[in-house]
């Protein structure tokens, strides 16, 4: 693969310099997509250049299929708003270079995205308050990217305001229906008490992240966000949705009740509409939380279709479409049932 | 008594930590070997107690589908109620496997969590609305069941995200 690259770099830089690439390894974590690092050296106008490369390449199976287009897009359009997103290069459909399509970021060293490291850590601990108030910055700044905005037409019919909520139940039902393994009482009767349970229409309609959380941006030891990750899922909705995805359970990492692992709740929304202006309805929050748990474990249900029907054989896979229980605890203690 | 498969199971993790793990020379790899870890640890959780709590919940679902019917023959106008009706009376006649084999009493099992299915969304479809009031003690046995079985076993988010809340979970189950 390391040559794959080499030679796929040397198509793509100036000049077709030769092109010295080491250290090729792949990063853990992205379940949807492959991750690999690489180090990149080569000479441009007679000066030495050194640059480390991310491919993000489609897997042979994934917890949720995704079009690879569509991220590099978005993270195009969030860069030239100016959220942080590392710097996008190349996208390639096909797989005459590394047999599936992929696509070529910026590496940004110096950060952690880790949960574990950036909020246990404790080189992170005197700073955690500075990357709570960035983590609300930055999707402040992912939510004035209006829905209108025409660079972002390639996410298809703006919804309206009336409509956000339910075209992500449905969306979410379709992918349970079709990737269903088993019968999935919780998950079912979630999805009707959604329907029956939708939120106020939203304030206004945004770019929505949509797998906004710890976990998924890269922070220096100084409390610095350099980049928010993982744009694979993002569509236009209500910004309350990435609002109540960051505050489920499962990416509250410490156990206790902080949100992101960071601040306290009314904290978090106190800043956040500090920032955006949007209010946020405690109703409606408590409906995208459980439809966060609803689809994170439709997601882990979407891997486990893809161990049994032998597209990919990813310890990972099995394992996670074991152990979404705990989300069917969180999403009853929502419905107060 | 040979080893039982519990404890070889253990004997696996035992070498993956000591003596592949140490081996393993990049961050994927070792990522993989803790996925590995937790994938047998979730196994090892629900090995010993897999048949009889397949078999305890068979016998639970069996009496909430019954004091289902029994609730919606009131509410017999509803299409949705009634239409889970007939898949919970198919479910019902068919015979109970009459074996321990864990294959045997997991299909039994997905045969009547398809019928609870059909009837929790039947429920939910018709909500708090006036005239349902019956079927809310129902609702709750169900949910109340439900909840059981997910607060079984091993999870990987026990020590984590979920710590305060299975500690407190497992606290009200014990009384």
């Amino acid at each position: 693969m390391q040559t794959a690259i080499a030679d796929y770099l040397k198509s793509k830089l100036p000049g077709s310099p030769d092109v010295a690439v080491a250290n090729l390894r792949r990063i853990p974590g992205g379940a949807s997509r492959e991750t690999w690092s690489v180090d990149a050296e080569w000479e441009e106008d007679g000066q030495s250049v050194s640059r480390g490369f991310i491919f993000r390449r489609d897997p042979d199976a994934s917890v949720l299929e995704t079009e690879r287009d569509i991220e590099f897009q978005v993270m195009e359009v969030a860069r030239k708003h100016g959220v942080p997103v590392p710097r996008m290069y190349w996208l390639e459909q096909g797989g005459e270079w590394l047999e599936r399509p992929f696509f070529v970021m910026e590496r940004i060293d110096g950060c952690e995205a880790s949960p574990t490291i950036v909020l246990m850590d404790p080189r992170f601990y005197p700073v955690r308050e500075k990357i709570g108030e960035q983590f609300v910055e930055v999707l402040a700044r992912i939510h004035s990217i209006d829905a209108d905005d025409p660079e972002l037409a390639f996410l298809g019919p703006v919804p309206t305001l009336e409509s956000c909520a339910a075209t992500e139940i449905d969306r979410w039902d379709e992918i349970l229906a079709r990737d269903a393994l088993e019968p999935q009482p919780v998950l079912r009767g979630a999805l009707s008490w959604m329907r029956r349970n939708l939120p106020p229409p939203a304030q206004r309609v945004v770019l929505v992240h949509a797998d906004y959380r710890t976990g998924n941006y890269l922070c220096t030891p100084e409390g610095e966000i350099m980049a928010m990750l993982d744009w694979e899922m993002a569509h236009l909705g209500d910004p309350l949705e990435d609002v109540g995805w960051a505050c489920i359970r499962p990416w509250r990492w410490m156990g206790n009740e902080l949100i992101g692992g960071l601040m306290e709740r009314a904290e978090f929304y106190r800043m956040y509409t500090e920032a955006t202006g949007v209010n946020v309805n405690e109703q409606a929050v408590r409906f995208w939380e459980v439809l966060g748990n609803l689809k994170l474990a439709v997601i882990f249900v979407t891997g486990g279709r893809s161990f049994c029907d032998g597209r990919t054989h990813s310890a990972m896979m099995a394992f996670l479409s074991r152990n979404f229980a705990r989300l069917e605890l969180e999403i009853m203690d929502l419905m107060e049932v | 008594m040979r080893p039982t498969g519990i404890e070889a199971l253990r004997a696996i993790q035992t070498a993956l930590t000591e003596v592949i793990g140490p081996e393993l020379q990049t961050a994927f790899a070792q990522d993989t070997q803790q996925t590995l870890q937790m994938l047998l640890e979730s196994v090892i959780a629900e090995m010993d107690s897999a048949a009889s709590d397949l078999l305890e919940d068979n016998g639970t679902l069996s009496s909430l589908l019954e004091d289902f019917r029994a609730a919606v023959s009131a509410n017999a106008n509803n299409r949705e109620l009634s239409g889970a009706i007939e898949e919970i009376d198919e479910s019902l006649a068919r015979p109970d496997p009459g074996s321990f084999a864990i294959s045997e009493l997991a299909a039994r099992n997905e045969e009547l969590r398809a019928a609870l299915e059909k009837a929790v969304r039947a429920l939910e479809g018709v909500g708090d609305d006036p005239g349902y009031e019956s079927l809310a003690p129902v609702r709750m046995a169900m949910y109340r069941h439900l909840r059981d079985v997910a607060g079984r076993g091993w999870s990987f988010w026990d020590a984590a995200s979920f710590r305060e809340y299975m500690m407190k979970h497992r606290s009200e189950r014990t009384g």
